[in-house]
């Protein structure tokens, strides 16, 4: 599924971490994160990180990295992982 | 994970002391964490089951646990939860794991206060209640002021406070439930022994015990207890408002605190855990309220952000049978984990407050739940707010706790908090130095007034309190679900 308020120049990568950075800050109720935030460490929890993958999920067409939400937690890692997985899955480069 | 480490099986169900992320850390490298849960569990929590198949081994189970474990090959088991506990402890004795208790069911309040009373650590006299007969039969062996409570759980809650004769004879028209409780004396409220009015007078121990050896990791105060009114099972429930690390205590009664910790541990013959024993504190002596075969919750993160051990794997080590390294919180400064509790349980939230309100209070480091407009009081466990405070001293953190508390309470007038007396008690500004119980009614557990000195041992003694009784590598979470 793509994100259809994306511009249309956006490349696969841009759009994920719009993504990703959007929903982070509705789960955290958050402006302007930095990607060194921790998910967790910023008051997250595994019912915030729950609905943040549905929402990135649903709006990426792509299966998110729980691993690196988990294990490592920040918004950089998180964002790098999910554009990653959305350039694979739509075969371009970032 | 790599199939050359060890497995360990997690008992583990939503409001664990442990989350899902906690254990996916702590098994890093470690062991090949195996989570188990509960048919009804996984039922009732996709999303727990969704994102443990992604981070771990997930095995649903039955009724049957030491059955249906035997054929995984498990090198440990343990749990962070106080459901599982028992069925952890039978599964681990069955199993021929580490960590079984040679006392039998010793989490069983009625069971592990007469351990504790043979073994000489605790003078407080309980008896067993199954009907309203019973009830008044325990309470004319064990006297009145007493407690009325399940003799499972930590939940604080379908707590029956019977003060006199009167609440006696009431309390049988108010209570629904009669199966498995115990009747306890009741321990009167005192001054923190600090002398400071926003600390309670109990506090509690994380220790880790490895082949019967306890090392105490940190000792917690606590802001005062908030006491729920109302009826059902809800009613006279028991709240805690916070953590406070380090714990300000006198350096006599600290010790009594660590040795009666150590005394109690080894009387319901403790080898192989973590756990959390909460203990009634004041000037002149210590009672044991009650032991936690479980780290305790709030606490295991508290104590690493100051710099201390991970608990979650401490907890993982001593399973498998292994020596945990362990170190002290090291931070100079004081960490309050502060939870607001609203005063009525029931009913949604109608005070419309946000995170970044709740962000900017004074001293505000972490905000981990804010009730939303709406939503039910249940859905945040009864919590308006939970914050990380940072101060420091102890007296900036007293400034900041009645700060934070009352304007909290503030922007949930809507919601009744400014009236709670657990507010007024917090915010009362007396002189410290001349602190005064307040006059509401006595909470939680133990005895009389009668001499609480008498059941700690000697401080000089601390007995077999582990590597270092006189600096103990030694001092609970609600909110995170899964």
């Amino acid at each position: 599924m793509q994100d259809s308020h994306a511009p249309a120049d956006r490349t696969a990568a841009d759009r994920a971490t719009a993504v990703v950075t959007e929903e982070w800050c509705r789960a955290l109720d958050v402006t302007d994160p930095s990607p060194d935030d921790d998910f967790f460490a910023e008051g997250g929890n595994s019912l915030l990180i729950a609905s943040l993958i549905d929402r990135v999920e649903r709006r990426l067409g792509i299966v998110f990295p729980v691993e690196v939400a988990f294990i490592d937690g920040t918004l950089g890692a998180l964002t790098d992982a999910c554009a990653e997985r959305l350039v694979t899955a739509e075969g371009t480069t970032a | 994970m790599s199939g050359a480490l060890p497995r360990l099986g997690v008992l583990h169900a939503p409001n664990a002391a442990a989350n899902l992320r906690d254990l996916v850390l702590a098994g890093r490298d470690r062991c090949e964490v195996v989570l188990l849960v509960r048919r009804d569990v996984a039922a009732a929590e996709p999303d727990l089951v969704r994102l443990g198949q992604a981070l771990a081994t997930v095995v649903v189970i039955g009724d049957d646990v030491t059955h249906e474990l035997a054929g995984l090959g498990l090198d440990g088991l343990v749990t962070f939860h106080d459901a599982e506990l028992e069925a952890c402890d039978a599964a681990v004795r069955e199993l021929g794991l580490p960590g079984a208790t040679e006392a039998d069911q010793p989490w069983d309040k009625l069971v592990q206060r007469r351990l504790l009373n043979a073994a000489g650590v605790s003078t407080v006299r309980s008896a067993p209640v199954d009907s309203p007969a019973g009830l008044f039969e325990a309470a004319a062996e064990i006297g009145l002021p007493a407690v009325l409570k399940p003799r499972r759980g930590t939940a604080s809650t379908d707590l029956g406070f019977l003060t006199g004769p009167a609440d006696l004879e009431a309390e049988p028209g108010r209570r629904e439930r009669w199966a498995g409780l115990v009747l306890e004396q009741m321990i009167q409220r005192a001054p923190h022994p600090s002398g400071r009015r926003w600390l309670a007078d109990y506090v509690s121990v994380e220790t880790v015990t490895h082949r019967g050896l306890h090392t105490h990791v940190a000792v917690f105060d606590k802001t005062p207890l908030a006491v729920a009114g109302g009826t059902g099972p809800s009613r006279h429930a028991v709240r805690e408002t916070g953590d406070v690390l380090p714990a300000q205590l006198p350096p006599h009664v600290y010790d009594a605190v660590l040795a009666t910790t150590s005394a109690a541990l080894t009387a319901l013959t403790v080898r192989d855990r973590v756990s959390h024993t909460e203990l009634r504190v004041c000037a002149d002596g210590v009672e044991v309220i009650e032991v936690n075969g479980r780290l305790g919750g709030e606490v295991a993160g508290m104590i690493g952000m100051m710099g201390g051990s991970d608990l979650v794997r401490a907890a993982f080590d001593v399973a498998l049978g292994r020596r945990p390294e362990l170190a002290a919180p090291t931070r100079p400064e004081v960490l309050v984990s502060l939870y607001v509790p609203f005063p009525e349980r029931s009913g949604p939230v109608r005070s419309a407050v946000t995170r970044p309100q709740v962000r900017e209070l004074p001293g505000v480091v972490r905000v981990d739940e804010v009730a939303q407009h709406g939503a039910a009081r249940s859905d945040t466990a009864f919590h308006a707010v939970k914050v990380l405070l940072t101060a420091a001293d102890a007296d900036s953190a007293g400034h900041l706790v009645r700060s934070v508390a009352t304007r909290v309470a503030r922007l949930y007038e809507a919601d009744g908090l400014g009236a709670d007396p657990w507010l007024r008690q917090l915010t009362d500004d007396g002189d410290e130095s001349d602190a005064e119980p307040d006059s509401a009614r006595p909470v939680d557990a133990t005895p009389d007034g009668a001499a609480p000195g008498t059941t700690g041992p000697d401080s000089a003694a601390p007995g077999t309190a582990a590597p270092d009784s006189a600096a103990p590598i030694g001092a609970g979470t609600r909110g995170d679900t899964v």
